[in-house]
């Protein structure tokens, strides 16, 4: 037992990825990193995600891409970005010394080509791969695999070979049973989950009579998803043995504090850094702070109790 | 940049629905007028929100004047965000980030300068007029378009020799819009800051006449720092974000989207 006064160890094994606290920041809200430069340095995070990297580069929707809700932000980005052999040749040498705990987003919208970029993104020097399986903001792609288990395993079944990095698996909300796609993801090879994307909603312009986004719909964040996130995470880490990684809605310590106490091994905070670019950082003080006021030493204490 | 808490000094009404908002930065340890903080270039914005957790997002607002560290803003209500900045009164306290974007490259605008403005597309450029009449290499005309009764003009007596007014209900000035004031080729260099149509007006005009342009672009965005691509706008290379690559950009490099 450590002595009642010592500093509380944040720190989480992953997957075997050790990451010195469990505050991750979510793909698709943290650039590539290099933007929150100028309010602080992304090693004092766990982690981060880099913005979702497809085989080819893709310029994303046109139109309106965000919609301000209650409590809440509609987005229909459409994974804007360079493509993986440009994220792997330009901008990895550049991000790599930012984080001790590199995680590369991979998308796609065809087997083939998450394979091919898996294989390229995994065998650069990236920590983990978190594969997207839920943008609900890509035609024909993305979320399509991660609404039902046959069609989720079947991606990650055919990715699992051609990623020597440990594979984290992100699921959709949005799928009819997240928990059946979260033990056939396990079952064909992930290594640990991430939960949940966004999800997907709809907003009506009443004076134009017509869908604020081109795409009709858009992925829903925010604090408005959180209580239900949170349950999602409780449910799909007593369904599965793999770590899960718990994220909807956080803004506080005592969020990230919730979704681990509902099982979840670490967390990744989104929307939230958007409003306050500089909060991050305040989320791992809060916790750790949390956890000295409460007496809990180790995570492990308070993971999946609820 | 940074993200700091601000206090409101001042938050006046200047016409129905224009405010104009004067705050400090919280932070004892700022000396008022010091101008020791980060540099605000003209052309720049920031980020604005207040302390209630609604409206969730804050809200870009570009740069009107700079007193020392005292930041100015000349803003529209349009919405919820921009409403709840509204009501905040002497003494509230609101989150600035900023100085967000890239800003007007002053040193290149010399000569005959016009500046363009269609309605609250006015706010940046006082600032900049002033930054101009400092470098003494230009002859600064503001062209200033308005739906009715002009606002913010007074800003400009002290830096623009040559303001001239449209409005489109003939309140004031010349009725018609902001095309109606000026020939483009009695001009070295044309920067425009207003609405879509007036925007993609100026730059037509502009290209016509081989007369360069500069646009400043508004986006809705929600982080305003680089991180979530929502502001980006099509571009002669690529998708590029207002928020950082942004908010001026050379007029020919800009794409603007077939109307709704």
């Amino acid at each position: 037992m450590p002595p009642a006064d010592a500093a509380p160890d944040l720190s989480v094994n992953l997957c075997g990825v050790v990451l010195k606290n469990p505050v991750i920041a979510a793909s698709g809200t943290f650039g590539m990193g290099e933007e929150v430069l100028p309010f602080y340095h992304p090693s004092v995070l766990g982690g981060f995600c880099t913005k979702g990297l497809t085989l080819r580069p893709r310029e994303g929707n046109p139109g309106i891409r965000l919609h301000e809700t209650r409590a809440g932000l509609m987005n229909s980005i459409g994974l804007q970005n360079p493509g993986v052999r440009a994220f792997v040749d330009e901008i990895l040498p550049r991000i790599r010394g930012l984080t001790p705990v590199l995680i590369a987003n991979v998308g796609g919208s065809e087997i083939d080509d998450y394979v091919e970029a898996v294989g390229i993104v995994a065998a650069a020097d990236v920590d983990l791969i978190e594969l997207n399986i839920s943008c609900p903001n890509v035609k024909c792609g993305g979320m399509a695999f991660g609404m039902e288990p046959a069609t989720a395993a079947a991606v990650v079944r055919a990715v699992r070979p051609a990623c020597g990095k440990p594979l984290m698996v992100k699921l959709s909300p949005n799928a009819h049973d997240i928990c059946a796609v979260a033990r056939a993801c396990e079952e064909a090879g992930a290594d640990a989950l991430s939960l949940v994307n966004t999800f997907n909603a709809l907003a009506i312009d009443v004076h134009a009579r017509r869908a604020v986004f081109d795409n009709v719909t858009a992925g829903l964040s925010g604090p408005a998803i959180l209580p239900i996130a949170m349950r999602m995470t409780r449910d799909v880490a007593r369904a599965v043995r793999v770590p899960v990684v718990g994220m909807g809605g956080i803004e506080t310590g005592e969020d990230a504090a919730a979704f681990i106490m509902a099982g979840a091994t670490a967390v990744q905070v989104g929307t939230a850094g958007l409003v306050r670019p500089d909060l991050l950082p305040r989320i791992v003080d809060e916790l750790a702070a949390f956890m000295a006021r409460e007496g809990i030493h180790d995570l492990a204490a308070i993971r999946g109790i609820v | 940049m940074t993200t700091e808490l601000y206090t409101v000094l001042a938050n006046d009404l200047v016409a129905p629905g224009i405010l104009r908002m004067t705050v400090r930065s919280s932070d004892p340890s700022v000396a008022p007028g010091a101008g020791t903080r980060t540099p605000v270039l003209p052309g720049q914005f920031h980020m604005l929100k207040t302390l209630a957790p609604e409206p969730l997002l804050a809200r870009p607002i570009s740069i009107h004047e700079v007193a020392g560290d005292d930041l100015r803003f000349l803003y529209e209500v349009k919405g919820p965000g921009t409403q709840a900045l509204a009501d905040l009164a002497a003494g509230g306290s609101l989150r600035i980030t900023g100085p967000c974007g890239n800003g007007f490259a002053v040193d290149e605008l010399a000569g005959r300068v016009l500046l363009v403005a269609g309605g609250i597309g006015i706010a940046p450029f006082p600032y900049l007029a002033r930054a101009l009449h400092q470098a003494g290499n230009a002859r600064v005309t503001l062209a200033a378009g308005f739906r009715s009764l002009p606002y913010g003009l007074d800003d400009f007596a002290a830096h623009v020799p040559d303001i001239r007014v449209a409005s489109e209900d003939g309140s004031a000035g010349v009725k018609g819009r902001v095309p109606v004031l000026f020939d483009p080729r009695d001009f070295d260099i044309v920067v425009a800051c207003g609405p879509v149509p007036m925007m993609r007006a100026v730059q037509g005009i502009c290209a016509a006449a081989g007369i360069r342009c500069v646009l400043s672009m508004e986006a809705r965005m929600a982080c305003g720092v680089g991180l979530c691509l929502g502001c980006t706008i099509r571009t002669t290379t690529g998708m590029r974000r207002v928020c950082v690559d942004g908010p001026v950009f050379p007029a020919e490099e800009v794409i603007f989207d077939a109307a709704r």
